[in-house]
């Protein structure tokens, strides 16, 4: 933890190049997420405020386009840059919201099962083991067929098969925290549990956690989006990033390639900056897991 | 992207592209044509579900008694003539000398062997008005009724005449691999979701068909689909995508085929005292409010913007070549769009700060029906109808609107009569609930008059035509003023082809290779 | 080797046992099948003898012990959609997904593991953090979306390839395999490529993290100083050690090609078991839904025992747990 804070670590950020880049990206998207409602014209969720006469546009710069419309709309007369800017806020919030849950409750479990060991340990493992049979993807997708489309349906969808990495990272990193001198030290010093798991073992787990969870958050927009794209994702009165390469993806030989191809971009330069800004943390935090 | 770009693989690539065009082309004397549909067959025996690409298979394997043509009339099939003998009991003289694909001739009895086994089967509903039937000798049935019932051939249309010697020989559900009927194509081969490739039965009694193999490929992706045609790999398709129109048209060597369907798309209001989704009394009890919905909704700029201009608004519940359409009577031109006159009955009722409710609808079922339900919460919150949208598949849509669950206020679907005759859907969507066994079970608005009950109890116990055209005609005229339900549009059916497909789309959407050529 | 194996076998059938449950269970929040198979007029008559036919009018409990009952004598269940059983219905289509399955695998492998190789051996140089960028954004793309691209550039734009379907087959042994026919191989061009992309970047990625922790070990210095030329160490020591991790995560990634290739079915419209999946979710097919996933679950396990019997092969050091 502290190492996130150690002069060093700023010092090698600023001249790491493709941190900075990632760096940068996240930054962009940082105040599209904060202020982005704020920057575009168009509310796309108010659909009373879409006009259907102004549906497919071009982008601007292309004969047809609309100055109103930078990058175009969509069927229902949406501008696509404004989806965009609404769709990332969705992704992001999923993506964002998926991961701290996951964490939560994984890094808890992780604690509980290292540190309480027994039969604890044993149950809360062979769950893991048995959801590590089967790709994350495969079980949100069951789950989600299961539960319908909804955002909050996503979030538990996601954090279902999200908690696992967690669960076992902690454990692994707690057992070797716990078989050491100053844990022993603590217990003897009589140190109720709940404050060795606070002072002691939740900082020196955290690193590998933070890495972990900064790479997930890149993972579970591109799950959603994929959930999306097959129609058991997020509801269409608020389309994630995915959702909107999915309704861009039925119109895409007619020549409207701007629906999709734009929020395309837009998930890729967004998880790029995620994985780019992981990447840097993951050399930095443990460089044994390179 | 890891893709090879050397020229050398290039070339071989484009090779390749071209072999598999020349495959298409090569046997000229042996007539062949690829259809792309929309998804692959279900079932291949005619009794154990319905969707549309087994329906499209089913009429090329196995005949009806009555044959359908591809504008709705009615004719004779497998049956040469049928007479009345009395009220509720039907004479059928079948065909002389038709053959199996297996050789063998169709007798009376495989037709009573038929009936039996539908009457059995998921697909019961076929045969809901026939009490039984009965072989008279090799070549009559007679057909019992319930009740006098003048659209029973209508409903023969849709009954398909199996082997009763195959289906025993086989089992029930190997049926299902092993199709064999009379039809013009017998089948050559099925891979799943792959390819059914059909070969012409050079003895069907109408004559040998001019396409002598026919093969069906599921491609369910829309925008695949619209691929499939333009780079050569199918002929036809079916459900080009609405805004795929415009390129096929334009592009070289393809033609685009429109025909309005047979499927309305409506909207079921609930006119209960009280509602599922709306807080405290309803307020679509009020006729005044359901007028002013009707009023609000823009269904030209529907057709036009949403459906590029391939719907075609509903004047009625049924299309106008059924009994029961009333000629000269069109709901859009009764309850014309008008933002201003849909404010003011509001207004009237005592709603002018309007209200919300929830619009069920699917999203993978008709033709853009996630973009039309979005397109009317926009028009509605025009008028302060505040709509919800709660979109579902089509998995989960039919089972939540079921009228004993009663969760819906405002349901958007689409109902299309094949029969001909719009007796079949008033009877279970406007007949009062729970009044009559087979009746008002779809009636999903809670809607009941007495005059409606009594007048589709009085159709459907006549044996005349005309005489059930007029009851029906009547509801027709009521149902019309009461607004239970808006018709909103049919869908087009769109198909593209390449050029030298001789095609022309059937009313019902089952293609049919017998009435198609390709050529030379 | 006996105990392990034994354990493995139990913890599968835990596995297989589980899934049932969580699936039967979970399927209970689903639409009714029946309403998916019966026309919507139907009256309440015709809708209980669909429930007799199908074996869902009794509760979900008898359903599950009946399910359990007939999975004991061999007997998958049958699919209430097609009234075929459910195994034989994926098994038709299991060699078209393994196919594209395979050829990613093959396609990822074959290019990640030298470029991992160059890029961990030289890590300073331009070529290896142009390669190491690439990779990243590899991971960073939606898979769809590539296919997406794929298909309009190579299918429609240029003409080269087909967008869809299988193509030519031969039938070897009852499975019909696309590879051996030359319209087979365009057809699975753009389905593999788009499968692998994900794959190619992770592989990449282990191979050059497996190939810079070797460089820095004892054994490769030492073999350095004995005047062993560079390529030699490298290729000789390195590799071999470099690729124990690509082993363990092959595995990981088999199953995560299984369960994107639903997605890629869906696009290219190839006929394989993932695409059945995706039609019988949407469907509310629950036999199919099952021995899909216990199937997918049976290879995921059977696979990551072979990689740990590989693993003690490749590395003598580790043995068996």
């Amino acid at each position: 933890m502290t190492a996130v804070l150690s002069s060093e670590f700023v010092h090698n950020w600023t001249r790491n190049a493709s941190a900075l880049a990632g760096t940068a990206i996240l930054i962009v998207f940082a105040v599209v997420v904060a202020f982005g409602p704020m920057l575009v014209a168009q509310d796309p969720y108010d659909i009373a405020s879409l006009e259907l006469m102004d549906s497919y546009k071009p982008p601007a710069w292309l004969d047809g386009g609309d100055a109103r419309y930078l990058l175009g709309t969509d069927g229902q007369g949406r501008d696509v840059l404004a989806s965009i800017v609404y769709g990332t806020r969705v992704s992001v919030f999923i993506g964002l919201a998926a991961m701290l849950a996951s964490c939560l409750i994984g890094t808890t479990l992780g604690l509980l099962a290292g540190f309480h060991g027994g039969w604890l340990d044993a149950v809360i493992m062979r769950v893991a083991d048995v959801q590590l049979s089967f790709p994350s993807m495969l079980i949100a997708l069951f789950l989600m067929s299961a539960f319908g489309t909804g955002i909050d349906k996503v979030l538990i969808a996601l954090t279902a098969v999200g908690w696992v990495v967690y669960a076992r990272t902690v454990r692994g990193s707690t057992l070797s925290e716990v078989s050491k001198e100053y844990v022993q030290a603590a217990r003897v010093a009589g140190l109720r549990d709940g404050k060795i798991i606070r002072r002691h073992l939740l900082p020196n787990v955290l690193t590998p956690v933070i890495v972990v969870a900064t790479v997930q958050v890149g993972v579970f927009i591109l799950i959603e989006a994929s959930l999306s794209f097959l129609g058991v994702g997020v509801p269409i009165t608020q389309p994630s990033l995915g959702l909107l390469i999915k309704n861009g993806f039925d119109v895409l030989f007619s020549g409207l390639w701007w629906t999709s191809v734009f929020p395309g971009l837009v998930i890729m330069a967004l998880v790029f900056g995620i994985n780019l800004f992981g990447d840097f943390l993951r050399d930095e935090l443990n460089p044994r897991l390179r | 992207m890891s893709f090879p770009r050397s020229p050398r693989t290039r070339a071989l690539l484009c090779g390749v592209a071209l072999a598999v065009l020349g495959a298409g082309a090569a046997s000229a004397q042996d007539k062949a044509l690829t259809i792309g549909l929309t998804s692959d067959a279900v079932h291949l025996d005619p009794q154990a579900g319905e969707e549309l690409s087994s329906n499209i298979l089913y009429y090329h394997l196995y005949d009806p008694l009555v044959r359908r043509d591809a504008a709705l009339d009615f004719g004779p099939g497998l049956a040469e003539s049928w007479e009345l003998k009395d009220d509720t009991t039907w004479v059928f003289h079948l065909r002389e000398g038709v053959l199996f694909h297996d050789g063998s001739t169709l007798k009376a009895s495989d037709v009573v062997f038929t009936i039996d086994r539908l009457k059995e089967s998921l697909m019961a509903n076929l045969g809901a008005n026939i009490v039984a039937a009965k072989a008279v000798d090799d070549l009559t049935v007679e057909i019992t009724t319930p009740f006098p019932y003048a659209a029973l051939p209508n409903d023969l249309a849709a009954v398909l005449i199996l082997s009763e010697a195959h289906v025993t020989a086989v089992g029930d559900d190997a049926l299902d691999l092993e199709p064999m009927g009379t039809g013009p194509y017998r089948l050559g081969e099925w891979i799943k979701e792959d390819h059914i490739t059909l070969e012409a039965n050079p003895d069907y009694y109408m004559g040998a068909p001019e396409i002598d193999e026919v093969t069906f490929r599921p491609i369910t992706n829309p925008a695949t689909r619209t691929a499939a045609l333009l780079t050569g790999e199918v002929d036809v398709v079916q459900d080009l995508a609405v805004r795929d129109v415009e390129r096929v048209r334009r592009e070289e060597g393809f033609e685009v085929f429109t025909r309005p369907s047979l499927l309305n798309l409506v909207l079921a209001l609930d006119v209960r005292e009280t509602s599922p989704t709306i807080e405290g009394p309803n307020p679509m009890v009020d006729r005044r409010v359901r007028q002013a919905i009707a009023q609000a909704i823009d269904v030209d700029t529907l057709s036009t913007v949403v459906m590029n201009g391939l719907s075609t608004p509903s004047a009625q519940f049924v299309p106008d070549s059924h009994i029961g359409f009333v000629e000269g009577m069109d709901f859009h031109q009764m309850y014309p769009f008008d933002i201003e006159a849909a404010e003011t009955l509001m207004e009237e009722a005592g709603y002018a700060d309007g209200f919300a409710m929830t619009l069920d609808a699917t999203n993978n079922r008709y033709v853009n029906d996630a973009q039309i339900a979005q397109a009317l919460a926009s028009m509605l919150a025009k008028i302060d109808i505040d709509l919800e949208l709660n979109l579902m598949p089509k998995s989960n849509f039919f089972g939540y609107i079921r009228v004993p669950a009663d969760q819906s206020s405002f349901i958007m679907s689409g109902w299309d009569v094949p029969s001909g005759d719009a007796g079949s859907m008033y009877g279970v969507m406007f007949y009062s609930r729970d009044k009559k066994e087979g009746y008002g079970q779809v009636n999903r608005g809670g809607y009941s008059s007495g005059a409606v009950d009594d007048l589709i109890d009085k159709a459907d116990s006549t044996a005349v035509v005309e005489e059930r055209d007029g009851f029906l005609q009547d509801v027709t005229k009521i149902l019309l003023e009461d607004i239970p339900m808006i018709p909103v549009h049919y869908e087009q059916d769109v198909y593209g082809a390449r050029d030298g497909v001789v095609f022309e789309p059937r009313t019902d959407k089952f293609l049919w290779a017998y009435d198609m050529d390709v050529a030379e | 080797m006996l105990g392990y194996t034994i354990k493995r076998l139990l913890q599968m059938l835990l596995v297989l046992w589980a899934v049932s449950v969580i699936v039967f269970a979970m399927m209970t929040f689903t639409g009714d099948p029946v309403f998916m198979v019966i026309p919507i007029d139907s009256t309440q008559a015709e809708i209980d003898q669909a429930r007799r036919i199908l074996g869902l009018d009794r509760g979900i409990l008898a359903q599950y012990g009946i399910f359990l009952a007939n999975l004991l004598q061999g007997d998958f269940g049958t699919s209430y959609v097609f009234r075929q059983p459910a195994m034989d219905l994926i098994l038709e289509r299991l060699p078209a997904t393994m196919e594209i399955v395979v050829l990613a695998m093959l396609l990822a492998a074959t290019v990640a593991i030298p470029l991992g190789v160059y890029a961990g051996a030289n890590p300073g140089r331009v070529s290896s953090r142009a390669i190491m960028s690439g990779s990243l954004l590899g991971i960073s793309l939606p898979g769809f979306w590539v296919g997406m691209m794929l298909i309009y550039f190579f299918a429609v734009r240029w003409g080269w390839l087909p967008s869809s379907g299988r193509g030519d087959t031969v039938e070897v042994a009852g499975m019909r395999l696309s590879f051996l026919t030359v319209d087979g191989w365009a057809h699975l061009i753009l389905p593999s490529v788009t499968l692998s992309l994900a794959t190619l970047a992770i592989l990449l990625r282990i191979t050059r993290a497996g190939m810079m922790e070797v460089t820095r070990q004892d054994f490769m210095k030492f073999a350095r100083a004995k005047g062993v030329s560079r390529r030699d160490v490298l290729f000789r020591h390195g590799l071999r050690n470099a690729l124990i991790p690509v082993v363990t995560i092959f595995g990981l990634q088999l199953g995560d090609l299984i369960a994107f290739a639903t997605i890629t079915e869906t696009i290219f419209a190839w006929p394989g078991m993932g695409k059945l999946l995706i039609d019988s979710i949407y469907r509310a097919d629950r036999p199919v839904i099952v021995v899909y996933l216990m199937l997918v679950a049976l290879i995921f396990v059977v696979i990551n025992f072979l990689v740990d019997i590989v693993y003690t092969l490749i590395d003598p050091r580790i043995s068996v747990r």
